[in-house]
């Protein structure tokens, strides 16, 4: 296992070095002057300055990536132009709260696919599975930024049951905090738990047909326990696979979400600061993006490890 | 066997099998709506007529007018046009790229596919909105960024469901039989695991169509896909946010139809992969 997980750590490694150079790129590719792009026509001579610090403009290509790659290794990721604040801050502030949004609707996404998989897998061919896969296959084809405007119109504006932003701080309690949450993680997880839905069922249906599941049946086993112990867990092997690498994009998903419910996170920054033209904090930004992602994917994989144990890592 | 062979005989599955029929005749709808949107829409997209701001579904105005009193049935309709040419152009990108790579990856294996892979890997780490949010930055928003970036996110998928396809087959007793006859490489690519890789190749269109318009309606909401005046549905929607309690009908056709277009390239990727791929049936 600890053989495995520094192969997979040593193997993330170029990964991280070529996304950091795609990330570091975006300089080098505005047309025209970075400080123009940044500051318009007229910049000033401090504005000069702080670009100039930040890229090392002056150097080869080569030293401005490792300077760069080396400030951001230290956590220094420059100062927001837009801002004026340290970027590594920026983030820090809001990072917990797109995790927090991801969270809620990993949750939501937990709670809704897995009885409704069992359901449709345990009672395949029937109306129930009908009506049930088709509403996943719908879930999975309604952008989640609509079911978030659809959640707003009805039960913000309409019904008056939520409120039309996303956040609330954490002073308000944190009940009040769950409360603003609930639209934007149903908007957002409920496309997660369509995929999950969707492989559950196909995983246990292929489960029980399995000798072993025959065997628990003429053992008198009920057709609960059999469903339950036996063949849910193998079912949930591939499912945790694939919802497990649905959630790094679950992050780019909640850019759009954020924008929608106004909800002060990573996502709704990263649109100021494109929209600013801060780079910097664009760069910044999208670097914790992918970090994160590349992290999901490796946690995904050592849990199914976890579950199963006939895995071996090597 | 020859391409057009699994294309005819897909063809006639799909008329037998319930979900890929469904999903056909949805997609063949929307299709005729983007060709004869002209035909389809009693006005343009965007004449305006200003005294009719904000007006609910009536007889003239079938769903609406917007905050301009544009008629939003005939932006709907021409908005067909966009998100089935935007998704159709990275589907082809994707493919055009996807494929070749994909096919000398797994045929020829050895560092290229090392290498190869690596670079996919590096790609899967961007979402598709957060790559042409990236690429917006460069050369600024518009069709023309959503489209690269989506073309981009795309096609390591197509290679890599391509890469598997061909490592499969590169050890067919029948692509043997044909190397030892004596045919080239080149050949054997084209003759033998291109068209075998054809089936797996159209359920990845079509879905990668479905994932294009969601994405596209997406990256439009935020204001960095097409830009006004063109009838993009994302852009209809993104109009609609400041005027929900005056006019709630503005944010909801134009997401109708995302969704009626999406759920019939869906049902038709799920359908095709259960006519071609037997072995995956029901599987995601």
């Amino acid at each position: 296992m600890w053989a495995y997980l520094g192969r997979r750590i040593l193997i993330l490694i170029p990964t991280l070095i070529l996304v950091s150079i795609i990330v570091f790129s975006v300089i080098q590719f505005i047309p025209g002057d970075p400080v123009q792009a940044m500051f318009g026509m007229d910049p000033m001579p401090e504005q000069i300055e702080q670009v100039r610090r930040l890229y090392h403009l002056d150097e080869p290509v080569p030293v401005q990536y490792l300077l760069w790659a080396g400030n951001m290794l230290r956590g220094d990721m420059g100062e927001s132009i837009s801002r004026r604040r340290p970027v590594a801050g920026m983030i820090a502030e809001r990072l917990p709260r797109s995790m927090l949004l991801a969270g809620a609707s990993i949750l939501v996404a937990l709670v809704m696919a897995l009885p409704i998989g069992v359901i449709s897998a345990a009672k395949q061919n029937t109306w129930w599975d009908f009506t049930l896969s088709a509403g996943a296959l719908v879930s999975l084809s309604m952008p989640g930024f609509w079911k978030g405007i659809l959640g707003l119109l009805i039960f913000s504006v309409m019904l008056g049951w939520f409120p039309t932003s996303g956040w609330a701080p954490l002073r308000e309690g944190i009940g009040t905090v769950l409360y603003h949450l609930v639209l934007p993680s149903l908007a957002l997880g409920t496309g997660l738990a369509a995929v999950g839905v969707r492989i559950l069922r196909s995983s246990l249906l292929e489960v029980l047909r399995q000798e072993y599941i025959t065997v628990a049946r003429s053992k008198g086993l009920t057709e609960r326990v059999v469903l339950y112990r036996h063949a849910l867990r193998n079912a949930l092997i591939p499912t945790i696979t694939i919802v497990g690498m649905q959630i790094g994009y679950l992050l780019g998903g909640s850019i759009i979400i954020e924008q929608v419910f106004s909800y002060p996170g990573m996502g709704l920054q990263l649109i100021q600061a494109l929209t600013a033209r801060d780079y910097p904090l664009i760069q910044g930004q999208i670097l914790i993006f992918a970090t994160f992602f590349v992290l999901v994917n490796l946690a995904t994989d050592l849990l199914y490890g976890v579950i199963n144990p006939k895995i071996r890592y090597n | 066997m020859n391409v057009m062979n699994v294309v005819r005989d897909a063809f006639y599955k799909v008329k037998r099998n319930k979900k890929a029929a469904v999903g056909a005749l949805i997609t063949l709808s929307v299709i005729l709506v983007a060709i004869l949107a002209p035909v389809i829409a009693p006005y343009t997209y965007r004449e305006m007529h200003v005294g009719e701001r904000f007006e609910g579904p009536s007889r003239e105005h079938l769903m609406g007018t917007d905050y301009y009193g544009r008629d939003a049935f005939s932006r709907v309709v021409y908005g067909a046009r966009i998100s089935l040419s935007a998704a159709l152009t990275v589907a082809l990108l994707a493919s055009v790229i996807g494929v070749p790579v994909g096919l000398a990856c797994g045929y020829f294996g050895g560092i290229l596919d090392t290498v190869v892979m690596r670079l996919a890997d590096v790609v899967f780490t961007f979402h598709s909105i957060l790559m042409a949010l990236l690429i917006g930055a460069i050369i600024g928003p518009g069709l023309r960024t959503v489209t690269i970036a989506l073309a981009i996110v795309y096609s390591p998928q197509v290679a890599r469901l391509i890469r598997g396809e061909a490592l499969s087959l590169r050890d067919e007793e029948f692509v043997e039989a044909s190397r030892a006859v004596g045919a080239s490489p080149l050949r054997i690519i084209v003759r033998h695991v291109l068209p075998n890789s054809v089936a797996a190749l159209l359920v990845q269109f079509s879905l990668i169509m479905a994932f294009s318009i969601l994405a596209e309606a997406g990256i439009t909401y935020l204001g960095f896909g097409t830009q006004p005046p063109a009838p993009s549905w994302g852009l209809m929607l993104e109009g609609g946010r400041n005027y929900m309690r005056q006019a709630p009908h503005i944010s909801i056709f134009p997401g109708v139809a995302i969704m009626y277009t999406v759920v019939g390239f869906n049902f038709l990727g799920d359908g095709l992969r259960d006519i071609l791929d037997p072995r995956m049936k029901g599987a995601q």
